[in-house]
């Protein structure tokens, strides 16, 4: 069995945080840009010719 | 001067435990940050016309993302000076818990994505405005002028200017003489705040050898600069109420505030021996961040009010 050290224990606990910090930074832009883009088309994205 | 920082002496390594996301926030300089919001918000509720409560609050993010982003920057590059500064010896990299690269490719992705989604989604006039802030901190003042003149901090502190600019262009599209006042109140602003300041630390300043006034004209000289900057500064901030972009409160407050503040910069100036000269200088310094942020509000308040009842 191969013990991690208290170094390694952390370094992985901020490596997760790290990544959970970017997926949410990313997600947080996703909902900015889709947020942006409804409020600019506004009504007439129902009103295009079909 | 230039250059030394490539020099460094901070691990390119980092922490072997890896750098925490508290310490990336810590690059934004959150402080500075929300000076900057609050500017910026200003600058879009005392515009004229509206914008979707939806883009305004992107145009905010942007705006304030933009400026963190020019403060990691900012961090990357002085990180040598920084490990030498009591006041910023603690900062993430000089303490080595981020490294020089890391704190480079934040900044620059930041600064990027800021005035991308400012630009695309707002308008361009006001990318172009949070484009040329994060340059101007970081290509003038940061990389050219804090190492070369001691006139760094009056015109590096156009940079710090620039936010009720931005957040006016975000509602209106343009440029204007209201937006150009609110810009050269916190111009005007900044270097008695920054003198007063420096005053104190002035031998940090010597010993880095950043030429902060004090450092090559004499405390003398610094104190005769604040004195003169805040007798063009205090009629200037009174302004807005004269060309209607603030009301009565505005015009009372900003003279109460200028009173106080001049009678502060006036005690720097008289005040020049001993602890007490210290004191004057450190009771300036935190007056100023008090009066420049109830200005903002008084002014903010109006037009708030305003809208509310329209």
């Amino acid at each position: 069995m191969n013990e991690m050290s208290d170094d390694e224990r952390e370094r992985r606990k901020r490596q997760r945080m790290r990544s959970l910090a970017i997926a949410l930074a990313l997600g947080a832009l996703v909902a900015l840009f889709y947020a942006a883009t409804i409020v600019r088309l506004g009504g007439n994205a129902l009103n295009r010719a079909m | 001067m230039q250059g030394t920082h490539l020099d460094t002496e901070f691990s390119q390594l980092g922490p072997v435990t890896g750098s925490s996301v508290g310490d990336f926030i810590e690059l934004l300089k959150p402080r500075v940050m929300s000076l900057v919001v609050f500017t910026a918000l200003t600058g879009m509720v005392a515009a004229p016309g509206s914008i979707h409560p939806v883009l305004g609050v992107i145009a905010l993010v942007a705006i304030a993302i933009g400026a963190g982003a020019a403060g990691a920057l900012n961090m990357w590059y002085d990180a040598d000076i920084d490990g030498r500064m009591a006041r910023t010896a603690a900062r993430p990299i000089p303490r080595g818990r981020l490294t020089p690269d890391e704190a480079l490719s934040f900044g620059t992705v930041l600064s990027v994505f800021s005035i991308l989604t400012l630009g695309v989604l707002v308008n361009w006039t006001a990318g172009a405005l949070l484009a040329l802030t994060i340059g101007f901190y970081l290509f003038i003042y940061t990389m050219w002028l804090k190492r070369l003149t001691p006139q760094n901090i009056v015109i590096g502190g156009a940079a710090g200017s620039f936010p009720p600019m931005i957040g006016w262009a975000a509602v209106t599209g343009s440029i204007s003489v209201d937006s150009v006042l609110m810009f050269l109140i916190i111009f005007m602003w900044t270097p008695p705040h920054f003198w007063a300041l420096a005053l104190y630390r002035c031998r940090d300043y010597e010993r880095v050898g950043v030429p902060m006034l004090p450092v090559v004209a004499g405390p003398a000289e610094t104190r005769r600069q604040i004195w003169l900057y805040s007798i063009v500064l205090v009629p200037l901030a009174m302004l807005p109420s004269a060309i209607g972009l603030a009301g009565i409160v505005y015009a009372i407050s900003s003279a109460i505030l200028g009173a106080v503040f001049l009678y502060l910069a006036w005690r720097v100036r008289k005040v020049t021996e001993g602890r007490e000269a210290d004191a004057a200088a450190r009771q300036l310094f935190a007056f100023s961040i008090l009066y420049l942020f109830l200005l903002f509000a008084v002014m903010l308040g109006e037009h708030a009010v305003a809208r509310w009842v329209a």
